[in-house]
């Protein structure tokens, strides 16, 4: 934690006038006994009712019976478990701005009683997932608050084992950051490097844990996601038991873990909801779904402005007859299209449901109809388009489905400069940089490189409960089992009861 | 000269494959059916095995010499032990050179090949830039991101190979392949000689090996992927020979190709414009295995920063290639490239192997006597 030196007052009185300054800061002086206390603390920060009726009334009771002398007595006097006597500034300082009242005595100076009075008021208290969706399993996702999250979590995790480390990042906002993982299972290193990296950061205020992710990620340079970041209870359980690294922030409710790979980023909780052969089938088609809406639109400009010979006859004629009245050249085509449907996402992310409803309905028929009918585009690119953007918004975590999304466009203008050959440069700059990415250290691509085979079980297919049983090596966990897979149940013959 | 290479630079053993395979097979594996039929006809399948078996002799040579001398695994260390300084620094900058020659070949064949295929009369300076910054973005990652690369590429020509011979079937002639002898023993060796060039690119490990956590047991999986390679070969060879009839093939240059170009499937004919893009993966692999190993080899040599010389071998590659155009000087510069590759596998190897054993068992008596 990197302190700001010029706000950082040294002395008590030096803090309370600048505290002064605020109008919500207030102090109150009720005479206890004999003796005068002050009470000073924010009335924003607190819940006055509690101050009201556990610290004055109570204080007021006892006073009748016994004698007040030290500030210590408010410790047994005060029905509130976290109270703290301390003389240093800073500490005061710290938990005054986090919702503590400071108490102090007139004859005792320099030492001062916090008295933990802090409210969550104003927080959601609806933990339903916002942007993830699942038909099938659990809605719950994590909330605004970094106490009821870690309570989320070790609701599911029933474990003594899961630990919760909690570090302070950000040098304004002073955020509560817990790193959570499972002791037995998960590789020290990794939680090493996410500690260190996470105290390394010099950054004001921590609004999100995607500001985290990117401040704490090994490659800055790359439009992919190095870490997994989700609002899902179920998701972030995952990824805890099968050896990886979570990182909640209080005041975000997303958390991100690591180290991720390629593939985490297209398996869905509910792949492990549906039966393995309808999992598999779906989480192929999301991985299908990427590949076309990386490649569609630059392999059409590929193929017709260089390559017309790849198109067979048949298809040959409804092409050109859809291109006949285009007056652009297949790129501005391309590019008009993209730009539109990237048009209706953002305005679509920003809009209330209801109006994004009719924007969708608007943009993607009355647009897409007209552009058609005005010989802007090919009715088969704007189906291809269409395609591309609905594939793409398969893939379960937002932040990869827009990696991808980018990533088309430098597809699209290596392709309509080289044609196929340029479209496969851009797959091979894609590769190479894949190939060179690290999440917390570990190789992006694992499983495919380095080539891991028993761990490409759960990768493209998901297979049967029975044979992932075990954590990915590629994790290097300190336990590798999970669970003991059942026998598999066969009848030995035909009917036989 | 420090030897042990760190944990976080090395790969496991059987890794080792990748690099290999894409070091051995590339453009060549379009165009080889003509150069080895030369000689020995439709038997040259017979040269094939026996190349691929002598193949197999010398990559146990090459664990042998590079797993025998302690403290020095790789040939810049083992020339500097078996000649001393000067001359063992000689043989290492004609061994850098050779390395940059092979990826100087790999690389413009193919850009011919795209010459010929999908861009007869294109500007190819730009093109040849990019492909050589991938190739140095490859590179500059380590020989981790030259094996990732590597994977890919492998993983796309093992897809590739199956549609090509499934949809081959129905055209084959199987028949073609009879008589199974009529060619003489000389013939077929002449033949063994042509194959031999399809087959450079395994002597990578020079430098590879050190680079490989317990290297002694990455042996086993460098000669399955020979065995492999050789089946590879073996099969695209047969397939073309049942396909073409042996006039037609002597004639043909592209022989894979236009195989290729036969088939269609609903969406797609004339493949073979997507076949020859897919091959820039493979290639940008090859150059990048080679470079690295001239990369590495100026390091441990002249201790050169491999950044440097990255820069300055890719520059001579950009800058001669835009000078070579015609095709018979590409012809001459890969046939001299074939030609001292394969004195460098056939002579330089066993060489060494020689020497080396020697060299262990001087040592090997010389210790008793100390004793």
């Amino acid at each position: 934690m990197t302190v700001n030196k010029k706000t950082d007052p040294k002395e008590i009185v030096q803090l309370l006038q600048q505290l002064k300054q605020s109008s919500d800061f207030q102090t109150i002086q009720p005479a206890v006994g004999d003796k005068q206390l002050s009470i000073s603390y924010f009335k924003t920060m607190i819940d006055e009712r509690l101050l009201q009726s556990n610290v004055i009334l109570s204080l007021q009771d006892r006073a009748l019976d016994s004698d007040f002398k030290q500030l210590e007595d408010l410790k047994t006097w005060i029905p509130i478990e976290d109270i703290e006597i301390t003389d240093q500034v800073d500490r005061i300082q710290a938990k005054l701005l986090r919702g503590c009242a400071i108490a102090s005595l007139d004859q005792d100076a320099g030492r001062y009683a916090l008295i933990h009075l802090g409210s969550i008021e104003g927080l959601r208290k609806n933990n339903d997932t916002e942007n993830e969706f699942s038909v099938v399993g659990p809605k719950v996702g994590l909330v605004e608050d970094l106490d009821i999250n870690i309570g989320l979590l070790r609701s599911q995790i029933n474990i003594p084992t899961l630990v919760v480390k909690e570090i302070i990042v950000g040098t304004t906002s002073k955020t509560r950051v817990a790193i959570v993982y499972i002791d037995d299972v998960t590789n020290k290193k990794y939680v090493q490097t996410v500690q260190q990296r996470l105290e390394r950061i010099d950054y004001d205020v921590i609004f999100d844990t995607s500001q985290l992710d990117q401040l704490i990620s090994d490659n800055s340079l790359t439009p992919f996601p190095l870490f997994l970041s989700t609002e899902r209870r179920d998701r972030v359980v995952y990824a805890l038991i099968t050896g990886q690294v979570a990182v909640i922030s209080d005041g975000s409710p997303y958390s991100i873990t690591g180290p991720s790979t390629l593939f985490d980023f297209f398996l869905s909780p509910e792949d492990y909801y549906l039966p393995w052969v309808l999992g598999s089938f779906f989480r192929m088609i999301r991985i299908f779904g990427v590949i076309f809406s990386l490649f569609a639109t630059s392999m059409y400009i590929a193929v017709t402005t260089f390559h017309y010979e790849v198109i067979p006859r048949d298809l040959l004629e409804p092409l050109i007859f859809s291109r006949r009245n285009v007056p652009f050249p297949p790129l501005l085509e391309v590019l008009f299209l993209e730009i539109t449907i990237e048009f209706l996402r953002e305005a679509g992310a920003r809009l209330p449901t209801k109006i994004g409803q009719t924007l969708g309905i608007v943009g993607g028929i009355v647009i897409g109809q007209a552009t058609v009918l005005a010989g802007l585009t090919s009715n088969i690119l704007v189906i291809i388009v269409a395609f591309s953007a609905l594939a793409s918004f398969a893939t379960p975590i937002y932040k990869m489905s827009n990696a991808i999304r980018f990533l088309r466009f430098p597809m699209i203008f290596a392709s309509s400069i080289w044609g196929a050959l340029g479209m496969f440069i851009g797959i091979g700059f894609l590769l190479v940089h894949l190939s060179r990415l690290t999440s917390l250290g570990m190789p992006y691509l694992v499983p495919i490189h380095p080539l891991r085979v028993r761990d490409l079980r759960d990768s493209f297919i998901r297979p049967s409960y029975q044979f992932i049983n075990k954590r990915p090596g590629y994790l290097r966990t300190e336990s590798t089992v999970k669970y003991k897979p059942g026998k598999v149940k066969r009848r030995n013959d035909l009917d036989r009861e | 000269m420090s030897q042990v290479t760190s944990e976080q630079y090395t790969i496991s053993p059987y890794l080792i494959i990748f690099p290999l395979y894409v070091g051995m097979v590339g453009v060549g594996i379009l165009t080889y059916q003509r150069r080895v039929m030369e000689h020995a006809g439709y038997n040259s399948w017979v040269s094939l095995i026996i190349t691929g078996l002598s193949m197999h002799l010398l990559l146990w040579m090459l664990y042998k010499i590079l797993s025998s001398i302690e403290d020095s695994r790789d040939i810049v260390a083992i020339n500097h032990k078996l000649f001393g300084k000067w001359l063992g620094n000689l043989i290492n900058l004609a061994i850098v050179l050779y390395f940059v020659l092979g990826a100087f070949v790999k690389f413009k064949v193919y850009v011919e090949m795209i010459q010929v295929w999908l861009f007869p009369s294109m500007n190819f300076l730009p093109v040849s830039i990019v492909i050589l910054l991938i190739v140095y973005y490859a590179v500059s990652g380590g020989l981790r991101s030259v094996t990732g690369i590597a994977v890919w590429a492998t993983m796309i020509s093992c897809l590739s190979i199956v549609p090509q011979v499934s949809l081959t079937f129905p055209y084959l002639h199987p028949m073609n392949l009879l008589p199974l002898f009529n060619h003489s023993a000389t013939d077929i060796l002449l033949s063994s000689k042509d194959m031999g060039f399809e087959y450079l690119g395994f002597e990578t490990l020079l430098f590879i090996y050190p680079f490989v956590k317990t290297p002694e047991k990455s042996q086993k999986w460098a000669h399955l992927i020979m065995i492999l390679v050789t089946l590879l070969y073996l099969m695209i060879l047969i397939l073309a020979f049942m396909f073409f009839t042996e006039e037609q093939l002597l004639h043909t240059i592209w022989p894979t190709l236009n195989m290729i170009g036969i088939f269609e499937v609903p969406l797609l004919q004339r493949l073979e414009y997507m076949a020859v893009s897919l091959w820039f993966i493979k290639i940008i692999a090859g150059i990048s295995i080679f470079i690295w190993a001239a990369c590495r080899g100026m390091k441990l040599a002249f201790h050169f920063r491999p950044r440097i010389s990255l820069i300055v071998f890719l520059a001579a590659i950009t800058v001669s290639s835009y000078f070579i155009i015609d095709h018979r000087t590409v012809e001459w510069v890969s046939k001299m490239y074939a030609n001292v590759g394969l004195y460098f596998i056939y002579a330089y190897i066993p060489f060494i192997f020689l020497c080396v054993m020697v060299r262990k068992r001087l040592a090997s008596r010389a210790t008793p006597a100390n004793e």
